[in-house]
C-alpha cells in the first residue's frame, strides 16, 4: 500500500475554520470542486510511504499547467480508498515525466455518494501540503538539472515563467 | 478583524509612468475595448472620451473615463462567479483581469482595488484575483500591487488572505516582510498561519537575493 496524491486547493480544505452556518460534523461544500470527476473518475498519483517521489510528482505537475504556481495536494492513505469501496485502477498519466506517469492511477466508477465519502475521509484524515511557487520552481530545476524532466514539455504560457527558471538554473550552474 | 481597522489611504507617489499611463489613457481605453467583446458597450462613448482627452483634459472626461473603467472592471468580476479556479492554469477571469490592468495601468487598480476589498465580492474571486496580481509582471502597477496584496492580508476571508499570501508570495518582495509578520500574529487559522509563516521564511530568505523585476523607481 502507497499514499495516494490529489491536486487541490488548500484554501477549501481548511479544518481550523469556524463556519457559522456550518452544521456540526458537515463538509463545506466547495471542496467539491477538488474532486471534479470525469467520465466518472478522478485522477491520482501513487506517492511511496516515505515521500521519496513526492517532490518528483509535483514538480511534474507544475509543469502541466499554464503558468508557474504553487502545488496544493492531499496526500491519504490507499486503503482509505478500498475502505469507501471505491474501485482503483492503474493509467498512464499524461505529464512531462514519464516516470511520474506510471505512477498515476484513477478512481473509477465513482458515484456521488462515493465522492462526497471520499470528500470527508480526505478532509478527516489526509495531510494537505502546499509547495509555494518559489519551492517548485527550484523542484522542477532539480529535475532538468537530473534529466528526469523534458524541458520542451513544459506548458507554462508566460515566457517571465520560463525566464525565472532559466535564471535559476543559471545560479545552480 | 475587518478591513474597516486598517489604514485605507495609498501613499503612492506620481511617477513619470503613472503620469505617462493617465495621459494615453484615453487612447487606451479606445483602442483595447474594441477587441475585447465584455468592453463592448461603451465603444459609443469612447469616442467622445478620446477627443476630451487630447484636447481639454478635462476633470469631466476623467471622471467619465474612470467611470467606464469601474463598469468593466465590475463586468469583469461578475462574469467570474461561475468559475472553477485551478492552480496554475488560465482562466477568462484571469485573462481579462490581466489584460484589464496592463492596458490601463493605474486606473485599472483604481478601479478594482475597491472591488477587492468590498465585502460583497465573492470570496474565492477575490482570492483568485489577488493569486493573478502578484504572478502579473508590470512595472507600472507594481506598488499599487503590493499595496493592494498587503491590504488583502486583512481581508475578513480567510480564502482572500490566502490569495493575498500567494500574492505576495510570487511577487517576492521583502517590502512584504512586516505586512506579512502582523499577518501571521493576527491568522487565527492554524493551516493559513502556517502558510504565511512559510512565505514569510521566503523573503526573509530572500533579503539578498532578489530576482523579480520591478518598479525601479520604488
Amino acid at each position: 500500500m502507497s499514499l495516494l496524491l490529489r491536486k487541490i486547493r488548500k484554501n477549501r480544505w481548511y479544518k481550523t475554520e469556524q463556519l457559522d452556518w456550518l452544521p456540526s460534523g458537515e463538509l463545506p461544500a466547495d471542496p467539491l470542486s477538488d474532486l471534479g470527476t470525469k467520465s466518472n473518475e478522478l485522477s491520482v498519483f501513487h506517492v511511496s510511504t516515505d515521500e521519496s517521489n513526492l517532490n518528483r510528482i509535483v514538480a511534474s505537475l507544475a509543469t502541466n499547467v499554464n503558468q508557474l504556481s504553487n502545488v496544493d495536494f492531499a496526500l491519504f492513505d490507499e486503503k482509505l480508498i478500498s475502505e469507501l469501496g471505491i474501485r482503483i485502477k492503474k493509467s498512464k498519466g499524461d505529464l512531462p515525466d514519464e516516470q511520474v506517469n506510471n505512477w498515476h492511477s484513477d478512481l473509477y466508477e465513482l458515484s456521488a455518494t462515493k465522492v462526497l465519502a471520499l470528500a470527508k475521509a480526505i478532509n478527516d484524515k489526509a495531510k494537505i501540503d502546499r509547495k509555494l511557487p518559489l519551492q517548485v520552481l527550484n523542484l522542477i530545476a532539480d529535475m532538468l538539472i537530473s534529466g528526469q524532466l523534458d524541458r520542451s514539455r513544459i506548458k507554462w504560457k508566460s515566457q517571465d515563467d520560463f525566464e525565472k527558471l532559466d535564471k535559476l538554473l543559471e545560479e545552480r550552474a | 478583524m475587518t478591513l474597516r481597522d486598517t489604514p485605507s489611504k495609498r501613499n503612492i507617489p506620481q511617477t513619470d509612468s503613472n503620469a505617462a499611463t493617465d495621459n494615453l489613457l484615453a487612447e487606451n481605453l479606445f483602442k483595447n475595448v474594441q477587441s475585447v467583446p465584455v468592453y463592448q458597450d461603451i465603444d459609443a462613448h469612447t469616442i467622445k472620451i478620446k477627443y476630451y482627452g487630447r484636447t481639454a483634459e478635462s476633470s469631466t472626461s476623467r471622471s467619465a473615463v474612470s467611470g467606464l473603467l469601474g463598469k468593466q472592471a465590475n463586468s469583469i468580476f461578475a462574469g467570474a462567479k461561475e468559475e472553477i479556479f485551478e492552480d496554475g492554469m488560465e482562466s477568462d477571469f484571469s485573462r481579462n483581469l490581466l489584460g484589464f490592468i496592463v492596458s490601463f495601468g493605474h486606473s485599472a487598480m483604481d478601479a478594482i482595488i475597491p472591488i477587492i476589498l468590498s465585502d460583497l465580492i465573492n470570496t474565492e474571486v477575490a482570492s483568485e484575483a489577488l493569486r493573478v496580481i502578484g504572478h502579473l509582471n508590470d512595472n507600472t502597477t507594481y506598488r499599487d500591487r503590493l499595496w493592494l496584496l498587503e491590504r488583502g492580508l486583512y481581508s475578513a476571508s480567510a480564502r482572500v488572505r490566502d490569495g493575498a499570501t500567494i500574492g505576495l508570495a510570487n511577487l517576492n518582495d521583502p517590502l512584504a516582510i512586516e505586512p506579512l509578520k502582523s499577518a501571521v500574529e493576527r491568522e487565527p487559522i492554524i493551516e493559513l498561519r502556517d502558510d504565511m509563516k512559510q512565505v514569510l521564511y521566503q523573503l526573509e530568505g530572500n533579503k539578498n537575493v532578489i530576482t523579480p523585476k520591478k518598479d525601479s523607481q520604488k
